[in-house]
């Protein structure tokens, strides 16, 4: 088990341990987490056509963390972010659709959840106090790589959220303007 | 009020549009021209190919979507719908957001109006460094005048909405040249959805003008096709493939079409294209296509003003200052600024948690600028490369090289300063370091030291360029002057892909002047007995009456 302590400065020396110095990219890390045998390929979660049952866990635990305290906790929304971030991630190209898996892959390692996210809990049970350390790390780290993974979760997190009629209230978006919108279906 | 969506009454006329994803078997279709993408480029080619008579089967992979589809002016929708990847495109290494439509219509269903013409400067670049032959500013003028009178282009006569104004206001208080904006607009609304499809039909997008036109005259429009392949024998291209698409536009059915022409014209637009010519082995002696892709990189300056702003609202693009697009030294740049819905102003605020939270609580006080660098006219930005993967599918390699950080870094100081200059209360580098400065003093020691490495700056693109360069050097171009191809004489290319650098300016008034000029003279050359006629209309009308396209079950 890794000391807090040494999660502190987890990045360099996270991957360092993951033994793929030198490439920093998805795909080797990935390869490690296939070849430790802790890679998923789960099936997507049923009424979904892209996320995996554990994917719904782990984004149902960002939706929060990222949007903040304007993110209202309730099912009928949740549910309804998630089929968007569903729907958004099988609308990519094949190549943007493999990394973001490998990505995902990774985070539902414990060994590189554990080490580069500073998570000890599965996301379903990770305090939001640690998750959102985490988003901070990600968003701070030296590394590229990090940082593209911080933007990638924070955007389809976004996008979950920021895209229903029931965030309006909380950016002051009035919407279309209302004269338009009974001019236009009138 | 309910709006025409034009094609409802149109289908019931008659008109040929027919979605691939309901056909259940293959297909050999014939036709005189095939048109692949009908975007800014294929939707003029399409009206003036048809008006000399000639027979056009247009492929479309995306959607056929009108204003009834559109007066929710709801973000989801536009973007799940209307553009490439549902708007989740980027380049190969995740740098840079791509922006492209995908729906009948292509980016001119979702682009936001501004119509400008050619720099001078840039087409003397074309003419000298890519023998570019009849392209002068003066060759053109007829053609940009005849666009600008069909698609109603004028500048924006109503007042500005705020966040335009802001950015006029801080040029005019600096006294930095700033324009009113030409828009290809009848009757705008002035509501800002642009980007989401019109719901009035106010803009004058191919959807709206030259397909309705070509369908009149008795084009066929088939949508939820993806061209897959053109096939090549010693004569040119002699056939193309192309995969019918399911309900969601994106999934082959298994349904295969084979469309047989005289003349293929792509208009899959930039990295669309070229990827169309390497998955089908096009000729390519010189390694040339998919190279010398230009995109504008785009960086963002987000403004919090005292004053309500509600950029969310109104003409989305009215005011541009090229006040720093020519520099003596270095790469220039054009500053504009983005419609501010909320979808993609939480992704601009760059911030998460409580502090997104609080962040968007002051979207109707956000004003930002962006600033598009214009790319590839010298080595040290020469633009991107577009390669497929193992599936045929495109990628964008688009190195970020210093010279380019050298104009990023200058138009963050530039936006800092001119929204500074219209009063902001406080202004933030659109860049994961960028902090909120209170004064032009501070961002200015700030920005001066932001690391210029990409996934720190936020950097979007909309505008692709290039990928096969037009011109009659051989050694740097794909295709002529008139748009075609070099080595294969029954191939145009009509599209952004054509233009040898960026162009300096937003891109769909430069495509529809070209393509306008190119089409006219593709049409001459493959009726040069019909040419002669007067009653163009009439001829058109007796081909359609006559049986428009022949169907062959294969
Ligand atoms: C959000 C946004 C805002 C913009 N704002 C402006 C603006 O204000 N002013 C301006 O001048 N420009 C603007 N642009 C850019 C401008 O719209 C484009 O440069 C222009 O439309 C490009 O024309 P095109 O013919 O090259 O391609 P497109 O217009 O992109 O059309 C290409 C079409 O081909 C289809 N296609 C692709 N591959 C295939 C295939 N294999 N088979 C069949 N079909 C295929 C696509 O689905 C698409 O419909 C904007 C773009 C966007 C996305
Ligand atoms: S601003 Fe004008 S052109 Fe744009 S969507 Fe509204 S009505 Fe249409």
């Amino acid at each position: 088990m890794t000391p807090p302590a040494a999660i502190a400065g987890f990045d360099r020396r996270a991957f360092l341990k993951l033994g793929v110095a030198g490439t920093w990219t998805l795909v080797a890390c990935s390869t490690a987490a296939t070849l430790a045998g802790c890679s998923t390929a789960a099936p997507p979660a049923s009424g979904y056509r892209w996320l995996s049952t554990e994917d719904l866990a782990l984004f149902s635990a960002l939706l929060p963390a990222v949007n903040g305290p304007a993110w209202p906790d309730e099912t009928s929304i949740r549910d309804e972010a998630l089929r968007r971030i569903d729907a958004a991630l099988a609308a990519l190209a094949p190549q943007a659709q493999e990394q973001t898996r490998q990505l995902l892959d990774l985070l539902h390692w414990p060994v590189f959840r554990h080490l580069a996210c500073g998570l000890s809990a599965p996301w379903s049970r990770a305090p939001a106090e640690d998750i959102a350390r985490f988003l901070q790390r990600w968003r701070d780290s030296r590394l590229e790589l990090f940082n593209a993974g911080y933007r990638g979760l924070a955007k389809l997190a976004q996008l979950g959220w920021w895209s229903q009629r029931a965030s309006w209230d909380a950016c002051r978006y009035p919407g279309p303007p209302a004269w338009a919108v009974a001019a236009l279906n009138g | 009020m309910a709006i025409d969506d034009i094609y409802t009454q149109g289908i019931a006329a008659g008109w040929s549009v027919r979605d691939a994803s309901t056909l259940s078997a293959d297909a050999v279709l014939e036709t005189e021209v095939a048109i692949v993408g009908s975007g800014a480029g294929g939707g003029m080619a399409a009206e003036i190919l048809t008006a000399a008579g000639l027979n056009v089967l247009m492929i479309e992979e995306g959607a056929l979507y009108t204003a009834a589809d559109f007066k929710d002016m709801d973000e989801w929708r536009g973007f799940s719908t209307l553009y490439q990847e549902g708007a989740g495109r980027m380049t190969a290494d995740g740098a840079v957001y791509v922006f492209q439509g995908r729906a009948v219509g292509g980016s001119t269903t979702v682009n936001w109006t501004t119509s400008l013409r050619t720099p001078d400067p840039t087409l003397e670049h074309w003419a000298q460094a890519y023998a570019l032959r009849d392209s002068t500013p003066a060759d053109l003028a007829p053609w940009f005048a005849r666009c600008e009178e069909r698609l109603g282009i004028a500048p924006w006569a109503m007042e500005p909405n705020r966040n335009n104004a802001l950015l006029r206001d801080g040029c005019a208080r600096l006294g930095w040249s700033w324009k009113t904006i030409p828009r290809n607009v009848r009757g705008c609304w002035n509501l800002g959805y642009c980007g989401l499809g019109c719901p009035t039909n106010a803009k004058q997008s191919m959807l709206v003008t030259t397909i309705p036109q070509a369908l009149r005259r008795g084009m066929t429009l088939l949508h939820h096709a993806r061209a897959e392949a053109l096939h090549f024998s010693a004569n040119g291209v002699a056939a193309l493939t192309v995969r019918a698409l399911g309900k969601d536009a994106r999934t082959p059915t298994g349904v295969t079409l084979t469309v047989k022409a005289r003349h293929y014209v792509l208009a899959a637009g930039a990295i669309n294209t070229p990827a169309l010519l390497l998955r089908s082995r096009a000729p390519d002696p010189r390694g040339l296509i998919g190279r010398r892709t230009c995109i504008h990189p785009v960086n963002a300056s987000l403004a919090l003003f005292d004053e309500p702003v509600h950029g969310f609202h109104g003409a989305p693009q009215s005011i541009y200052s090229d006040h720093f697009l020519w520099p003596a030294q270095g790469l220039g740049y054009k500053l504009e600024v983005p419609p501010l819905q909320p979808v993609l102003m939480s992704g601009i605020f760059g911030s998460h948690g409580e502090r997104l939270s609080l962040d968007m609580r002051q979207l109707d006080h956000a004003q930002v600028c962006i600033a598009l660098m214009r790319d590839g006219f010298d080595a040290a930005t020469s633009g991107g490369r577009v390669r497929i993967d193992a599936q045929g599918q495109p990628l964008l390699d688009y190195p970020l090289t210093e010279a380019l950080w050298d104009g990023l870094r200058r138009a963050y100081l530039s936006m800092a300063e001119v929204q500074f200059a219209a009063g902001a209360r406080s202004v933030r580098p659109v860049h994961l370091d960028g902090h909120d400065y209170r004064s032009w003093d501070e961002a200015r020691r700030a920005i001066a030291f932001l690391p210029m490495r990409a996934q720190r700056a936020t950097l979007y693109t909309a505008h692709l360029m290039g990928g096969c360069p037009m011109g009659e050097d051989k050694t740097r171009c794909v295709i002529d002057s008139r748009g075609r191809h070099h080595e294969i004489e029954n191939l145009s290319i009509f599209d952004g892909s054509m233009f040898p650098t960026s162009i300096g300016a937003n891109p769909q008034l430069s495509i529809y002047a070209f393509v306008a000029r190119n089409a006219t003279a593709l049409a001459d050359s493959l009726t040069p007995r019909r040419s002669a006629s007067t009653d163009t209309a009439g001829v058109s009308a007796a081909r359609h009456d006559a049986g428009g396209h022949r169907h062959a079950e294969a």
